[in-house]
């Protein structure tokens, strides 16, 4: 029970059953990108589980709960269930993700904290040996863990005899991997953008899990991350992670296969399973980048391989463009490495670059793929493997430096330059993402309501909850879930006339295909409001249809129909406007939204009106002129009348003497 | 100088054939007259006011002269009846003309019409006026139905000032 903010007692409970306790942290269970709470399982209160309630913000891997949901027998934590949760100490709702609950102990506390060094047989028999079934699962289900590391692992007893893996969908993938578990490029790349990786990743991972068990803490003690990724890059993986490790023959193999930095040459789970089986295999050497014949100053230091220098001026970015436009670069790689491509390629760059910030930004980034192309992307403050571009804006979306370059990055299709360079990944994968930055970039250059940057969040981003101020605390993933949140909103006054923003419309128009259509239908702002009233309606009925027509929304047709007086109002007959009008308030209390959109889509009507309309203007301009013509003196003016009163005068005249001759003709014959 | 003479020569046309066709119908009317002599010796000096009429009237179809002549035809009728009973002789004729009340009749008669032609313009003018004024109010109640059926919007442009001062009321 915890108090919301008017202090009333309230539970936090997911899927009617599970009742979460804030008040009860497991910080032992928390993590970069989630805090662990205990939980009551309303059917069975004595069985053992906590939550990890994502962080505002992040969501969890939603895309793999379900199949992870049904991994009970693998010595891993298994999500239960997952939804939102109205969560009163910070209001709005967070994503809870429910587990089993074994021992709190895991392997090792945050890599800070020194521990117990691990027997190399222990580490085969109680890690790698319970790990390799889930990684082998995984593998054949193409999902990655990406949080594979020894504040992770969790001791299934307590004489510490078995472990079990820990969960991996309370946050984005790889967001919380410190930089050490993660192979070079990760490390390089912002924790945003790492995207979903592969399962060489994780391997990588096990690599340095398996060097951390045997130092009995962080390998890299004392070394900022910067320095752990530059030493990965200088000296390779395996020596800067063991550098300091006195292994044994029977060790140096495995660790050399899995760290190494050449993700194809990486061992593969085969090849652990192999090796802990007693199979020997030939050992890989460390590879090393490539070392120039001279050294290449630059920020003050002296860098002798590409990767280095890549590193370095991806860090100094402002100090970058100087080295690349003054031709140092390119000479560099011609004198020292003797490759005249990747020379070429830089002062083709140079020679088609402007001189303003952008084109500054641009060629910095391009000469950085020519000089490493197997690191991240990189963009300013944007590093990401290319994958992870489309999360990365998600979760910084709310970083308007971030989403600016991302702008800019898009105007200047630099992902796709990015993808067209070798080595950079597969074919297969560089053109499905080729195609999704091109969409990305039609959207941009769209700004129409249901285009834009929103567009592409959600059309990059499938799970990610719509952030429309709105909406934003409500995590609403699905279009099903729109309108029952909006109908709440509504019903809580706190949704007023602006029903629709560039979010909502972005959202919508990326998760269904007929919402899109009736977004593009909507006419340019401050047009004609009664159209584009009529456009927001035909949204809403779209979307009741999407949601199942029994549905009832009250207080969001209410709210809607209280709003629709500009449609009702284009009609220019007044009896006819007074029957919609009617037939609105009557419609707007019975919660259909289709029923609203149906009678003030009266077509027949509409056309009845403009009709009738038409003929009214033209009868109003012939009685206009009617009156004109009377008031000019069309009947009175002195010549009308004199001619005929000349007629009158002379009618009378007749009339007279004819009675009088009649009269003397009466007389005369009598 | 041509065109000048052919433009003269077809205005001549039409009065020489109105000149022909008195001519003819004097001639005719010789026989009516040696007849009726004394007949027409009174009814020509009754009706002196229709004539003197018919040249002052200017307007095209000399309404003036009709209506001032029936008045003035019938100011005659009762002299020439009695004319006519006493046989219609010149003697009788001559009594006719010393007769002072049959002139005061004939051409009270015809004073009569002339008033009718001159007070019939002023009664019609009045009269049309209230007619024009009625006929106004009419079509602007019209208009004022239009703009509460359909709205303001009803009123085209060229008229939307003039609309408004039919809606002021």
């Amino acid at each position: 029970m915890v108090k919301n903010s008017d202090g009333a007692e309230k539970e936090l409970i997911l899927a009617g059953r599970f009742l979460i306790h804030p008040d009860k942290p497991l910080p032992a269970r928390d993590n970069a990108t989630a805090s662990a709470f205990e939980v009551t399982d309303k059917r069975a209160p004595t069985r053992l589980m906590f939550a990890m309630a994502c962080r505002p913000g992040l969501i969890p891997r939603l895309d793999i709960i379900p199949q992870l949901a049904r991994l009970m027998r693998l010595p891993m934590v298994t999500p239960i269930e997952a939804g939102p949760v109205a969560w009163p100490e910070t209001g709005g709702r967070r994503f809870v993700v429910v587990f089993e609950r074994l021992l709190d102990k895991a392997l090792a506390g945050n890599l800070d904290t020194p521990f117990e060094r691990l027997r190399e047989d222990r580490i085969i028999y109680n890690v790698i040996k319970p790990i390799l079934p889930v990684l082998k699962e995984f593998s054949g289900r193409s999902i990655k863990h990406r949080a594979i590391r020894a504040d992770n692992v969790f001791y299934t007893d307590s004489t510490c005899q078995s472990v079990v893996l820990g969960e991996c969908v309370s946050g984005p993938a790889g967001m919380a991997q410190p930089k050490l578990y993660e192979p070079i490029d990760l490390a390089m790349s912002n924790e945003s953008g790492r995207g979903q990786g592969t399962l060489a990743d994780d391997m990588y991972a096990l690599g340095i899990l398996i060097a951390v068990l045997l130092n009995g803490g962080d390998p890299a003690e004392g070394m900022s991350d910067e320095e752990v990724v530059a030493g990965k890059i200088n000296r390779g993986s395996y020596s800067s992670v063991t550098g300091n490790l006195q292994l044994s023959l029977r060790m140096i193999e495995p660790l050399r296969g899995l760290l190494c930095d050449d993700p194809s040459q990486r061992w593969t789970i085969d090849d652990l399973e192999m090796w802990a089986n007693g199979r020997q295999l030939s050992p890989k050497q460390p590879m090393l980048p490539t070392k120039a014949s001279r050294a290449i100053i630059f920020g003050d230091k002296e860098y002798m391989t590409r990767p280095s220098l890549s590193h370095a001026m991806g860090i100094l970015w402002e100090q970058a463009a100087k080295l690349v436009t003054s031709g140092e670069l390119a000479n560099w790689l011609r004198r020292s490495f003797a490759d005249d491509d990747s020379a070429e390629a830089i002062e083709f760059l140079v020679n088609n670059s402007g001189d303003g910030r952008k084109d500054r930004d641009r060629l910095i980034s391009s000469a950085l793929v020519v000089l490493a192309p197997s690191h991240p992307f990189r963009y300013r403050e944007i590093s990401a493997r290319i994958d992870g571009l489309t999360t990365a804006l998600a979760i910084e979306y709310r970083n308007e430096e971030f989403r600016n370059s991302f702008i800019e990055i898009l105007q200047a299709g630099l992902p796709q330059s990015y993808l067209k360079s070798p080595g950079t990944g597969r074919r297969a994968e560089r053109a499905v993402l080729t195609k999704t930055f091109d969409m990305f970039a039609y959207f941009l250059m769209r700004q129409r309501l249901g285009d834009g940057l929103e567009r592409a969040l959600y059309e990059g981003n499938r799970g990610w909850p719509c952030q429309s101020p709105l909406i934003a605390d409500d995590y609403v993933c699905e279009l099903d879930d729109l309108l029952p949140v909006l109908e709440r909103k509504a019903s809580q006054g706190s949704a007023k006339e602006q029903l629709i923003d560039r979010h909502i419309a972005g959202f919508c128009a990326a998760r269904s295909k007929t919402v899109a259509e009736c977004i593009a239908q909507l006419p340019a702002p401050e047009t004609n409001e009664g159209n584009e009233r009529m456009g927001i309606l035909a949204i809403y009925a779209e979307l009741h249809r999407i949601a199942g027509p029994s549905e009832r929304y009250p207080a969001l047709t209410a709210l809607l129909a209280a709003t629709a007086a500009p449609v009702y109002e284009g009609f220019y007959n007044r009896v006819m406007r007074d029957r919609i009008e009617k037939a609105v308030e009557r419609v707007g209390s019975k919660g259909d939204l289709l029923a609203l959109f149906s009678v003030l889509n009266d077509k027949a009507a509409r056309a009845s009106d403009t009709r009738g309309f038409a003929q009214a203007r033209n009868e109003y301009g012939r009685l206009e002129n009617n009156i004109h013509w009377l008031t000019e003196g069309g009947l009175s003016a002195p010549e009308h009348v004199a001619g005929k009163a000349r007629q009158a005068a002379t009618f009378l005249s007749a009339m007279i003497s004819s009675f009088v001759v009649l009269a003397l003709s009466i007389v005369f014959v009598n | 100088m041509t065109k000048e003479r052919s433009q003269g020569q077809t205005q001549d046309t039409p009065r020489k054939a109105s000149g022909g066709r008195s001519i003819v119908t004097g001639i005719l009317l010789l026989p009516v007259v040696a007849v009726l002599f004394p007949t027409c010796v009174v009814l020509l000096a009754g009706m002196a006011p229709s004539i003197v009429a018919y040249f002052v009237d200017r307007t095209q179809g000399k309404y003036l002269a009709i209506t001032v002549a029936l008045m003035n035809f019938c100011g005659n009728l009762p002299g020439l009846t009695r004319l006519w009973q006493e046989g219609q002789s010149l003697e009788a004729g001559m009594r006719l003309a010393a007769d002072p009340l049959h002139w005061l009749v004939s051409y009270g008669a015809a004073g009569g019409g002339w008033i009718i032609y001159l007070t019939v313009p002023p009664i019609l003018s009045v009269y049309y006026s209230s007619i024009s004024a009625k006929r106004i109010d009419d079509l602007k109640r019209k208009q004022a139905q239009l703009i509460d059926t359909w709205g303001s919007e009803v009123v085209p442009g060229d008229f939307a000032e003039s609309s408004e001062k039919i809606i002021r009321p």
